[in-house]
């Protein structure tokens, strides 16, 4: 739990004129929830692209286990096991529920045997069901994945995500237009991906009910820069942040 | 032309020779097409060189066959040749136009099509050239009606292709991982895929399929350093008619295509034989350009 997963240390990232992230420096603790919160435009989806490798950072750091990845490519940084799903859902909506998950098995680099090798053994295809069912998509796995509802397809996403054996998962909004039935059932299966499956969890969130209950730590971004960082109680008393999120700041 | 056409009209059974040959080569037309679907679906470039490639597989099918190796083993080892040529005109060409806007992969690709054409004509002469099978040639109907069974086994052979080549992408890890990129590379990158790499195989896999079909094409037609223009035009006119992804409309608009141009060539002359591949052509993007005119107006 002490250990620090992912490492950032005084991240820029300006696109033009425009500053995106100012001097950022934060540390995700292994096997914990994490949020980051903040206004809109506050650079808290740079900063995940920036941890993800979508794009250079301008200055900093960015440790994954130790490890510098600022200068890795996306997919490289995938492999390392640290994963991302998005506030739009990105699945692959020609496909079915399993061809969706089958494409997010752990990708070693690709080489000519993987043109010979099918796509999914026994072992493989239990695993699909097993998640499937933990997101509760087990009944609708035929299905292609495109006429399912956004915050199914939102599940389908987090199963595909978990698929990919991730170490820590970057998660932007998962809540974000999912009706509020489904969010509780949400949440119960990101706690347990935390707690049964140990996958470390960074979670960007506009839903103060949800990242104050999940969470162990928040950081609180504004105008690019790390405003405030604590417990959720820590955070939600902060003045600094309510004055940032009643537009004081 | 009408001359002809009363021919056609008068000895019916002629109908029935122009058909099956324009089966038969329209059979290779569709492989070739298909290849190129996929790296303008998967890739989104639009490879100007598709029928050089065809060309340059027909060219080692040939050669084979004039070192006293039957041109038939030409074709696996055309698949080998066009595979690893693939990759290495990725390497070195493509994966710097990937990214770039539509008409710097096109002119990119005419350039290598220019090159190769050039190339196999310092190679192997401006001659037109078939690659002799020895196969048996059979006659029906009086003799009215041919049947080469060179031509009957490369039908087939084209039809074991198409089969493997769409196992392979349905069943195959790296089938799987071109499927995936082709729908949405970005998220395909963030689940670990290589979207080079995946790039990389179907170029090289779309040359594969180019030697293949050139292959069967010089032993069943003939082929000649400059032909391949009109082989890149035949498969556009296929891709643009069929969609991407669409393996039984590439199937039925390569046949069709070539039943067309054998009525085409025989009605109008040879010499008009490719008008009517660039004239369909033109038909098509028309009807292409209409029908999403009214599907706009649906929309509005």
């Amino acid at each position: 739990m002490t250990d620090t997963v992912i490492e950032i240390s005084g991240v820029s990232k300006s696109y033009g004129g425009v500053v995106a992230n100012h001097n950022i420096s934060l540390k995700v603790p292994s096997g914990g929830i994490t949020g980051l919160i903040g206004p809109n435009g506050s650079g808290k989806t740079t900063l995940f692209n920036s941890i993800v490798g979508y794009h250079p950072i301008d200055e900093g750091s960015i440790k994954f286990k130790g490890e510098e990845i600022s200068s890795y490519r996306v997919p490289q940084i995938a492999r390392l096991g640290l994963l991302r799903t998005f506030q739009q859902t990105r699945i692959y909506s020609n496909m079915n529920c399993i061809d969706n998950m089958l494409i997010s098995i752990p990708h070693r680099k690709l080489g000519f045997a993987d043109m010979f090798k099918n796509r999914g053994d026994k072992e493989t295809m239990e695993e699909v069901d097993r998640l499937l069912d933990f997101v509760g998509l087990y009944e609708k796995r035929r299905l292609i994945s495109g006429d399912l509802s956004f915050g199914q397809q939102k599940l389908l996403e987090f199963a595909m995500a978990l698929m990919n054996r991730p170490e820590v998962l970057l998660l932007d909004e998962p809540t974000a237009g999912i009706n509020p039935t489904l969010i509780n059932g949400l949440i119960d299966r990101l706690r347990r991906a935390n707690e049964e499956l140990g996958i470390t969890l960074f979670v960007i969130e506009h839903n103060m009910r949800v990242i104050m209950n999940m969470a162990q730590s928040i950081y609180c971004l504004a105008h690019g820069e790390l405003l405030a960082h604590g417990t959720p109680d820590e955070v939600q008393n902060d003045q600094r942040v309510i004055d940032a999120y009643l537009g004081a700041h | 032309m009408w001359d002809n056409i009363s021919i056609l009209t008068a000895a019916p059974v002629f109908n029935i020779q122009l058909i099956l040959d324009g089966l038969f080569i329209g059979s290779t037309f569709a492989l070739a097409a298909y290849g190129l679907a996929l790296v303008w679906g998967v890739m989104n470039v639009k490879n100007l060189a598709q029928g050089d490639f065809v060309i340059m597989g027909g060219y080692v099918a040939w050669w084979l066959g004039k070192q006293g190796i039957h041109p038939l083993w030409g074709l696996p080892v055309s698949i080998v040749v066009m595979f690893v040529f693939g990759w290495v005109v990725y390497v070195t060409i493509i994966r710097r136009v990937i990214d770039k806007d539509m008409f710097t992969s096109l002119l990119a690709t005419f350039g290598l099509a220019i090159v190769l054409a050039q190339a196999l004509n310092l190679m192997f002469g401006p001659e037109v050239q078939t690659a002799e099978s020895d196969f048996a040639i059979r006659s029906y109907f009086d003799n009215s009606v041919t049947v080469a069974d060179i031509k009957l086994v490369a039908f087939g052979l084209c039809g074991v292709l198409a089969v493997a080549v769409v196992l392979f992408m349905k069943n195959s890890r790296m089938g799987q991982a071109i499927r995936a990129t082709a729908q949405d590379a970005r998220a395909a990158r963030v689940m670990g895929i290589d979207t080079d790499k995946v790039y990389a195989f179907t170029f090289s896999l779309n040359a594969a399929i180019c030697g293949a079909a050139g292959a069967l094409i010089s032993m069943i037609w003939v082929i000649q350093p400059f032909y391949g223009i009109g082989h890149s035009i035949r498969s556009f006119v296929i891709v643009t008619a069929a969609g991407f992804g669409n393996l039984g409309g590439v199937i039925m608009a390569g046949l069709g295509l070539g039943v067309m141009e054998q009525y085409g060539g025989f009605v109008l002359g040879a010499e008009f034989q490719q008008a009517c591949v660039v004239g369909l052509l033109v038909a098509v993007l028309i009807y292409r350009q209409l029908e999403m005119r009214r599907h706009r107006q649906v929309v509005q």
